[in-house]
């Protein structure tokens, strides 16, 4: 066979695949509606800046003090005072119903105390099931408690003839400063991630269903029957999906930049070429599935648990990949939204370039080779 | 009338159908349980393992005694190097996630008077991580200062006075004493991984029969539609039941996340999830004319499920239209049913109204489904 006939033979795969992808144009379009659909819903939905807490309030001093204390806390808008209780009972039912997030106590002799300079408390009763917010939520009461007590520090020193003292002590100060999201927006963060995961749950879900179609309805046999040689299979069905899924790509990219105003600060090549590798990847992954179970229904089931759950919760899309269990960490090795993620993150947040991104790069290119050698392999070994 | 021995017979034909594939029984028992064992660990928003770099341009005790106390907090896996230019590629290329720059005159600060800052540069991608990097910081940052605070004062002749906060905050942390996030963690990933299983198996159930052209065969027998549906829902149901009690076992028995309200709540519970999840995935089913599209159908509308239901994300912080859209879905109620009944001990006094709503989407979905796929039925 001369190699006319072998790309004679992968450009007929091709207009055959290309043609059964355009003769049902109900999935075609959805292959482009839903990942503009889900990262606007997404893109609006996920925020997970602490914006508005719930708040209840059980003052038993009733002192010029606590109200001063409680405006304090209340003053930046992110705590709400939503309810006044009056017992521990009640607290613990607001709590358990979830009315609240955060119960702030003041005890009976906050005011004496203030005045005796022994140093009051104030007790914040927290809903520990409410997730990350109940340590931010903790977190903010503090800092609103402890600015109440730097003013009332400062009042005191001032009447000492100490005024300058609070601009000295303490005399460590941390100055930071935030690269990348200056505005510290949630948002920033995750649309690059939904990018990757919305591509990458497509890309194995299309191909799933390829070639596990083509064995239960016997259009296999045909192939088999031709000239074909497996890696001539293979490419040509990859192909025309890895088209679609670098126009979804594209689509969403351009989605995030212009319309959520998400920065992409590095290079377009280095983006579009780690792209390209992530959906070779992930589509060799379905179709392997494809090959491998013949059964459409559990190709899609494997698929789904290959993909779907693991991206979403290893791959660092959610969760920081380095505050999991090392086990954890191992299995994400082989999670190649893991690598896409971070590429993309690198290379929209923080404009890093080919050199810092090379070990990821590297992984998703081993990976890809992996993968589609094992579909042109096992493909093999059916049609034989 | 619904003959019961007509639903019977096809619900043991189902049964043999799905188990005949025995390839299928690790997906539907041993995959969930592996789910949970895979994401409880995996889901925590904890603050560990946070790469810091710092520059040591003082290089005194004190400064040694600064980089071991942030070394002590356990908090960070700290890299030091030269040069703050290092810091700056280090910060871009992903390899830190904040930055310490320790200024050369740091230990020379009591004399002086005046005060030292130390520079923190923070990678604010990820944001709530960077906030909470900044607290840990600033504070292990204001206890090291403390005796030096003493000397300043000690120089203002204010020997002796102890600088104190005036008011303190104690806190008391219901439910969950350690905030350790995988404990409100799991039950949201059970919840996550029963309505993958039970919505995708029903999905491709109906549409598989339809491909195959073997609806037609049922048609001529005396089988109703409803009784063909609810028959061919009945493995799944039992399939369901036995994945809520064994990712029960493992959330209980391998996460140690205590279940403080009843058993057989949960159950209850979950019974009434697990209709809305039939119905759904019935209704895919019907409106689909293969498997692939009932596949992509069951995932675009998985996605937006599991990601928009609270367990992930606040559904405080979401526009108001998609907060309204959100009373839809069921696993919203699950999700909060079942954090309840496992960590707070909710019964179902508290929980009637999650119960109400999970049943009624699940009834009406459920008729819904089964109506349109009546008329393909005939």
């Amino acid at each position: 066979m001369t190699v006319e006939d072998r790309v004679r033979i992968v450009r007929a795969i091709l207009r055959k695949e290309y043609r059964h992808i355009f003769r049902d144009p109900r999935s075609l379009i959805a292959a482009f509606a839903i990942p503009i659909v889900l990262l606007m819903l997404f893109g609006y939905a996920i925020d997970f800046d602490v914006r508005h807490v719930d708040v209840g309030v059980w003052d038993e001093d009733r002192s010029q003090e606590s109200r001063d204390l409680l405006g304090h806390v209340f003053a930046s808008g992110t705590l709400d005072h939503v309810l006044d209780v009056s017992s521990e009972e009640e607290a613990d039912r607001a709590l358990v119903r979830g009315d609240v997030k955060v119960i702030v106590h003041v005890p009976a002799r906050f005011a004496r105390d203030l005045a005796r300079g022994d140093g009051a408390t104030v007790q914040s009763i927290v809903d520990g099931t409410s997730g990350p917010f109940a340590g931010l939520a903790l977190a903010y009461v503090q800092g609103s408690v402890a600015r109440y007590g730097a003013t009332l520090a400062s009042t005191q020193l001032a009447a000492a003839g100490l005024s300058d003292l609070p601009e000295r002590i303490p005399p460590l100060a941390v100055r930071p400063r935030t690269w990348f999201n200056e505005s510290l927006e949630s948002r920033q963060f995750t649309i690059p991630g939904l990018i990757a995961i919305i591509v990458m749950m497509l890309a194995a879900q299309l191909t799933s269903q390829c070639v596990a179609q083509e064995f239960e309805r016997g259009t296999i046999e045909p192939l088999i029957a031709s000239p074909m040689a497996p890696w001539e299979l293979v490419l040509g069905k990859l192909v025309p999906y890895v088209t679609i899924g670098l126009g979804q790509v594209t689509l969403v990219t351009l989605l995030a930049l212009f319309w959520f105003r998400v920065p992409f600060r590095g290079s377009f090549l280095l983006f579009a070429f780690a792209s390209g590798m992530f959906l070779v990847g992930s589509m060799a992954i379905g179709l392997l599935l494809s090959i491998v179970t013949r059964s459409q229904q559990l190709a899609q089931q494997m698929a789904l648990l290959m993909t779907m759950l693991p991206s979403l919760l290893i791959s660092g899309f959610i969760f920081p990949v380095r505050s999991m269990p090392f086990v954890l960490q191992v299995v994400s090795l082989v999670v190649p939204a893991r690598y896409y993620l971070s590429i993309v993150r690198g290379v929209m947040l923080r404009g890093a370039g080919w050199a810092a991104m090379a070990p990821d790069l590297m992984f998703m290119a081993a990976f890809m080779l992996l993968i589609t050698g094992a579909c042109v392999w096992r493909f093999k070994k059916r049609l034989a | 009338m619904i003959s019961g021995r007509r639903l019977a017979a096809v619900a043991r034909k189902e049964f043999i159908q799905l188990f005949r594939d025995r390839r299928m029984l690790p997906m539907l028992f041993i995959a969930p349980v592996v789910q949970l064992t895979l994401l409880g660990y995996a889901a925590n928003y904890d603050l560990k393992a946070v790469t810091l770099g710092i520059v040591d341009q003082n290089r005194s005790a004190m400064s040694r005694r600064l980089v071991d106390a942030i070394d002590q907090s356990q908090t960070f896996e700290i890299t030091e190097y030269d040069r703050p230019e290092a810091l700056e590629s280090g910060l871009i290329s992903g390899r830190i996630e904040a930055a310490l720059e320790i200024p050369p005159d740091l230990d020379r600060v009591g004399e002086s008077g005046d005060r030292a800052s130390i520079a923190l540069l923070l990678d604010g991608s990820n944001s709530n991580r960077a906030l909470a990097t900044r607290g840990q910081i600033e504070s292990i940052v204001l206890r090291e200062a403390l005796p030096l605070t003493d000397l300043v004062l000690r120089q203002r002749g204010l020997e002796g006075v102890e600088v104190k906060a005036p008011v303190t905050v104690v806190p008391k942390i219901l439910f969950n004493p350690t905030l350790e996030s995988r404990v409100f963690m799991v039950p949201g990933v059970l919840a996550m991984v029963l309505t993958v299983i039970t919505t995708t198996l029903t999905a491709m159930a109906i549409v598989k029969e339809r491909e195959r052209g073997t609806i037609e065969q049922i048609g001529v027998t005396p089988i109703r539609a409803s009784e063909w549906i609810l028959g061919k829902m009945a493995p799944f149901i039992g399939v369901a039941l036995a994945d809520v009690v064994l990712v029960t076992a493992v959330a209980l028995f391998w996460f140690h996340v205590p279940l403080r309200g009843s058993f057989v709540l949960l159950t209850f519970l979950s019974m009434c999830y697990i209709t809305t999840t039939l119905g759904l995935g019935l209704l895919i089913s019907s409106l689909s004319s293969t498997q692939q599209q009932a596949m992509l159908t069951a995932l675009m509308i998985l996605l937006p499920i599991n990601l928009l239901s609270g367990i992930f994300y606040p559904i405080e912080n979401m526009p108001r239209a998609i907060r309204g859209f959100s009373l839809l879905m069921p696993l919203r109620y699950f999700g909060i049913a079942l954090r309840s009944v496992f960590l707070k001990g909710g019964d179902l006094s508290s929980l009637w109204d999650e119960a109400a709503a999970m049943l009624a989407i699940g009834i009406v979905t459920l008729a819904f489904a089964i109506m349109r796929s009546r008329r393909g039925f005939r």
